[in-house]
């Protein structure tokens, strides 16, 4: 069986005195999509970050090694509006994932080279390697962040909101996307606002609020009405479609839950 | 854009064309040639064996291809690092402090080597106090910005208040050489404050990459094993060798770091080494064309570079910009 994408005991982020998230315990399954959900200043940014290692502590194991600190973590990142003012093109913009295998000049072997147009190809981009960045729409310049992130060929990827101003048939288009990459074997990490989409798409699910880890697991064992509606203190009803198995996220009622 | 409004796209530097990157050269050089002709309000071709152009016109045209090659340079580095196309090192401090060395030592009435060095000294100081200030203060990127204009205003004001306290002769010289002029060109000066830019120009060609890194953010560079801290120091350290250079050699020419790296990025764009190397490219020319200009339009009267960039950049820049726009609702790209 293969070790966890992340197995942690402990999880702590401060900002000086204050502390800004903190788990006891935490798992994610290795080839899973996982998604961070969670109302609004909830940490989901702040959790994703500890996992890459930029800020706070974090001790446990990540695919079997035990993590330290100070340690590049063998994944992929991608930002918010990452490149929106970039001048690069999309191919340039690409091969900046085999930055950390690139030389003092940044010269590309025909390896590096291939890594780049595989990574376009599974992204649908080579009709616009050559284009600007700065040019394209937001759900192309989100599959050519995804594509920068593959090109970086790592077993981690993490992804902070990926779906935020994409319109429904992109978030729909992306989500798929992801959610093959992670059957091909990688585990990818995101931040999702869109409960629906998360429940639909992702294996793992992790339910912070309040600077807090709430509750992990797959959406069959986590998304209930009750929970939802507490940790987003407004009534929600989740609903498994029997017929087509897709989840259904109403929110219902006049009124915030106290 | 479409592709045929660009520079030939500037696809990657190993892919480049020979032929675009030949093209320029010759294009370069014939401008070169051409602008040497031009002296006492008339033009002839340049005869490289006449005393006038050999001790005269030449340290005047290597010097204003270096200074132009130089902020440009710095200018499009400087860009990546505060990730603002505002940045130039006029603006955020570096040329100020490299003055404030400069009029420090022509107040004191040293001379010589120590004219280089207080240029240096200055905008390396100047620019590892912005640094040093933005980590206290834990300003972030915009922090960077703001700081770098707040202490260039000081330094602004710190040079203002030696020329205030100093005598006319000397008040005279520096105001001379504050105004950015290119005429005082000798090919000695030349000779020490190269290595010095070429060192700055080495440094910043080689974090070129990280900065396009950078560039996407703090946390993905990290994520893509870029040292963020060690790479904005480099940048700055290597702008400042290049700004202090060009700032020994003219004085303040204020726009050309600034105009010449984002035209390059409004017409084709490109990696931040290939944006660095034309930048250099074409600020070298450009600087070239106005100081020309400002010696022959006006003749007798010799028209300093730094009012002639002040003068012709902001007007060229607005030209491009609404030509480039053209009813796209693209912006100027860092």
């Amino acid at each position: 069986m293969t070790a966890p994408a992340f197995e942690l005991e402990h999880i702590a982020v401060h900002a000086g005195s204050r502390c800004l998230f903190s788990a006891r315990q935490l798992q994610i399954p290795a080839g899973s999509l996982c998604a961070i959900i969670g109302p609004n200043g909830a940490g989901k940014t702040t959790l994703l970050r500890a996992l890459a290692g930029f800020h706070g502590e974090c001790h446990g194991h990540s695919l079997g090694q035990p993590l330290r600190a100070g340690q590049p973590r063998p994944l992929a990142w991608v930002g918010q509006h990452e490149g929106a003012d970039s001048p690069l093109c999309v191919a340039d913009y690409v091969m900046l994932g085999r930055h950390p295998q690139l030389g003092w000049l940044g010269r590309s072997n025909a390896a590096d080279q291939q890594a780049v147009a595989q990574a376009l190809g599974s992204m649908a981009l080579q009709g616009l390697a050559g284009q600007r960045l700065a040019t394209l729409s937001g759900g192309e310049r989100q599959r050519a962040a995804i594509a920068r992130a593959l090109a970086q060929d790592t077993p981690l990827m993490l992804l902070d909101e990926p779906c935020n101003h994409l319109d429904i048939r992109h978030q729909q288009l992306l989500l798929r996307q992801l959610q093959q990459l992670a059957r091909q074997g990688r585990t990818l990490v995101c931040v999702l606002h869109e409960l629906q989409l998360a429940a639909n798409y992702a294996d793992w699910l992790l339910l912070v609020a309040d600077g807090q880890l709430v509750a992990q697991g797959t959406p069959a064992v986590l998304l209930h009405g009750d929970l939802l509606s507490q940790v987003y203190r407004w009534p929600i009803r989740a609903e498994r479609q029997p017929a087509t198995g897709r989840w259904q996220l109403d929110v219902y009622g006049h009124g915030a839950v106290a | 854009m479409s592709s045929s409004r660009t520079l030939g796209a500037l696809p990657a530097w190993p892919r480049l064309p020979g032929a675009g990157l030949g093209l320029a050269a010759l294009g370069g050089l014939a401008l070169i040639w051409l602008l040497a002709g031009f002296g006492a309000g008339q033009w002839q071709a340049p005869d490289w064996h006449d005393p006038i152009v050999r001790q005269l016109r030449l340290p005047r045209i290597a010097n204003a291809l270096l200074v132009g090659a130089a902020l440009a340079m710095s200018g499009a580095a400087l860009q990546a690092l505060f990730r603002n196309p505002l940045a130039d090192p006029g603006l955020i401090g570096t040329s100020s402090g490299a003055a404030l060395g400069v009029i420090a030592v022509i107040a004191l009435g040293i001379g010589g080597l120590s004219v280089p060095l207080a240029a240096f000294g200055g905008g390396l100081a100047v620019t590892a106090l912005i640094l040093l200030l933005n980590r206290l203060l834990q300003g972030g990127q915009a922090g960077l910005l703001i700081i770098g204009v707040v202490v260039g205003a000081c330094c602004g004001a710190i040079v203002s208040l030696l020329l205030f306290l100093s005598d006319d002769l000397t008040l005279r010289g520096a105001m001379s050489w504050l105004s950015g002029s290119l005429a005082e060109a000798r090919f000695a000066e030349h000779g020490y404050v190269l290595p010095v830019m070429a060192l700055g120009a080495a440094t910043l060609l080689l974090v070129a990459r990280d900065l396009d890194c950078l560039l996407l953010g703090d946390d993905t560079a990290r994520s893509l094993g870029v040292h963020v801290g060690r790479t904005r120091t480099l940048t700055a350290i290597g702008a400042a060798l290049l700004a202090g250079g060009a700032v020994t050699l003219s004085g303040i020419i204020g726009f050309v770091g600034m105009m010449v790296p984002n035209a390059i990025a409004l017409l084709g764009g490109g990696t931040r080494r290939q944006l660095m190397l034309w930048s250099a490219w074409v600020g070298a020319l450009f600087l070239l064309l106005i100081d020309t200009l400002g010696r022959e339009l006006a003749y007798p009267v010799d028209l300093p570079a730094g009012v002639m960039a002040a003068f012709a950049g902001p007007a060229f820049f607005l030209w491009l910009f609404r030509r480039l726009q053209g009813g796209r609702h693209d912006r100027p790209r860092l």
